[in-house]
């Protein structure tokens, strides 16, 4: 128990400490990091620019940390977001079961049968493009997959004898869905949304690319990381440092999420 | 007899499978449990004990027939009323390891009924619940711990505490001791008998160790094909052997060992399987299997009858011999 403490602590650490790079790193950007110049245009990584200059001639060290604040803030208030929701969908779908389940999934079949980003696009698109459409665009296909989860794991728990001793002791259907069903759906949703943290990220990116959510001269890590590819053989530190700054992360966060796991899974002690 | 506490009364419970056919799980079974009273239903593996007891439990709804407890008719009850009863009525479940959820300790667990049913605080349901933990035996020390973290056992202790801690009037133990070392189930046993001496609740106990049944119940009643073929009242000293009247009955005793057993004696076992409870035969469910039947056995269903003091048989052959054997009484 002491060493998962241990484990934990460090890790939470590290995301931390990236989470607070996000927040407030973008202080020590040496550049602006919309200033363009020409001059020194596609710079190898040096003395002057430390992570090189992009294709016209910005300061790629500083659209990373500017980028951080961008691509973070919004995945994260998107994983939060679409794990809940899902989670409280498919928990109900598939403890209550019959025509609640039945409207449920199917809603979920039908969104699941477009291919995710596809489908986000159609929706950033009618909405018009910026951060906020692409939020609900996303979230509108995204939180399927959590509801999937939940909803399969309601459906057997439904079926455990605690269940039912739960319902001997007194507990209401609220209580039970809280303090019963919930504690064994979440460390299996934890897990599924730190490792959501990447493929959240470059659907983000994705969506920037196309114009639809971060507009281009923001720094957008995803965003930087389409920009950079045309470059990727004569220029390619500006792939390798967003790209680097993205692996990090989502690093960074599945491994909390693997000792998170494993605090919370009582049995494995 | 004494205060009736639970009464089934010819209860049926039917499911539609798939194909449109019905299954009869239970068919027509009228049983009561009264206050003070340990009543073992037994019987092989699907025969409808456990879908009898969940109905009992008001697990499962009933197709036909009603339930009466305490003389008022609970048989679909739901919402204030269902809660109602359920604080009254505890059961105890077969499987030690899945009674607790598994990321709540125990000590939580306890203090769920005095949470949920009496509104204590959590102070008091703690002191409560430090309570229950003694009444079973087990020291305060188990308050912290997790489910997976105890024996079946203690498991199936810390079940029963939790079982009887607002004092129910009817506990239904389906298969409770099953799962558990033959030693530690004499323990839980003699721990259900002990409290049922303070409070006089009523036992209804599923289990298919009719030695177990013999040494505790107070009636025993046999399931054969989702119909109760031999009910019979135990009283001390008696054996099931020497009483039994059902071929069923008779083959089932037999195939329970014995240390006492003659081992020159030749084994009886009960060979075949019982018919389909989708299409259940016209005449006796066991006549198939039955090394007594006669030809009637196979037209014609016997009904339950009454062949002494508390023993009811549902057998042609078993009515006879015991109305022969009791005839020079009644002349």
């Amino acid at each position: 128990m002491r060493k998962k403490w241990i484990r934990f602590s460090f890790f939470l650490a590290l995301a931390l400490l990236v989470t607070a790079m996000a927040f407030w790193g973008y202080r020590f950007a040496p550049y602006d990091p919309l200033e363009t110049d020409f001059g020194a245009k596609l710079t190898p990584p040096g003395r002057e620019h430390l992570m090189g200059t992009d294709n016209v001639g910005r300061d790629v060290f500083s659209r990373v940390l500017w980028g951080a604040r961008n691509s973070f803030s919004l995945t994260f208030l998107m994983i939060i977001l679409v794990s809940f929701m899902g989670t409280w969908i498919g928990m109900a779908s598939g403890y209550f079961g019959g025509m609640v389940d039945a409207v449920l999934m199917r809603l979920t079949d039908i969104l699941l049968a477009f291919p995710d980003t596809v489908f986000a696009i159609a929706v950033a698109g009618l909405l018009g493009p910026g951060l906020f459409n692409t939020v609900v665009a996303l979230s509108f296909v995204w939180w399927t997959k959590y509801a999937r989860l939940a909803r399969g794991l309601a459906n057997v728990i439904k079926t455990k004898d605690y269940i039912t001793q739960a319902r001997f002791g007194g507990a209401g259907t609220m209580k039970i869905l809280v303090f019963y069903v919930l504690p064994n759906i979440i460390p299996q949703a934890v897990i599924m949304a730190t490792l959501d943290v990447g493929g959240m990220m470059l659907a983000l990116a994705g969506l920037s690319f196309l114009g639809l959510a971060a507009q281009p001269p923001a720094p957008e890590w995803g965003a930087m990381l389409y920009e950079g590819k045309s470059y990727m053989q004569t220029a390619p530190w500006i792939m390798i440092f967003s790209g680097l700054a993205i692996f990090i992360t989502v690093m960074v966060f599945n491994l909390l999420g693997d000792s998170l796991r494993d605090l919370l899974d009582p049995r494995e002690t | 007899m004494e205060k009736q506490i639970l009464k089934l009364s010819h209860v049926t419970r039917e499911f539609e499978l798939k194909s449109g056919e019905k299954l009869r799980a239970v068919t027509d079974v009228s049983l009561s449990v009264g206050q003070g009273e340990f009543v073992f239903v037994a019987g092989e593996s699907g025969c409808g004990k456990s879908t009898l007891v969940k109905m009992a439990a008001l697990l499962e709804p009933v197709t036909q027939g009603r339930i009466l407890f305490e003389g008022e008719d609970v048989t679909g009850l739901r919402g204030k009323g269902l809660r109602q009863y359920r604080r009254q009525v505890q059961i105890v479940l077969q499987d030690p390891e899945n009674v607790c959820a598994p990321r709540m300790k125990v000590g939580r667990f306890l203090m769920e009924p005095w949470i949920n049913f009496e509104r204590k605080s959590r102070k008091e349901a703690r002191d409560m619940a430090l309570y229950s933990l003694e009444r079973v035996g087990l020291s305060e020390e188990f308050f912290h711990r997790y489910p997976h973290q105890l024996s079946g056992g203690q498991l199936q202790r810390v079940s029963i505490a939790r079982a009887i801690a607002l004092h129910p009037r009817l506990l239904i133990c389906d298969e409770a001791t099953s799962a558990l070392d033959v030693s530690v189930q004499r323990q839980i046993l003699e721990l259900l008998k002990e409290h049922q001496r303070e409070t006089g609740y009523g036992v209804l106990f599923i289990c298919h160790d009719l030695a177990v049944a013999e040494a505790l119940g107070t009636r025993v009643a046999v399931m054969y094909l989702g119909r109760v073929v031999e009910i019979m009242e135990l009283k001390e000293g008696e054996s099931l052997k020497k009483m039994a009247r059902h071929p069923y009955t008779k083959a089932l005793l037999a195939s329970t060992l014995s240390v006492q057993d003659d081992p020159e004696e030749p084994w009886r076992i009960i060979s075949g399987e019982p018919p389909s409870p989708v299409r259940i035969p016209k005449g006796c469910g066991f006549c198939e299997r039955c090394v007594e039947r006669m030809e009637r056995c196979q037209k014609e269903r016997p009904e339950l009858g009454q062949v002494g003091g508390g023993h009811w048989v549902a057998c042609f052959k078993g009515r006879e011999s015991a109305a022969a054997e009791n005839a020079p009484f009644h002349d």
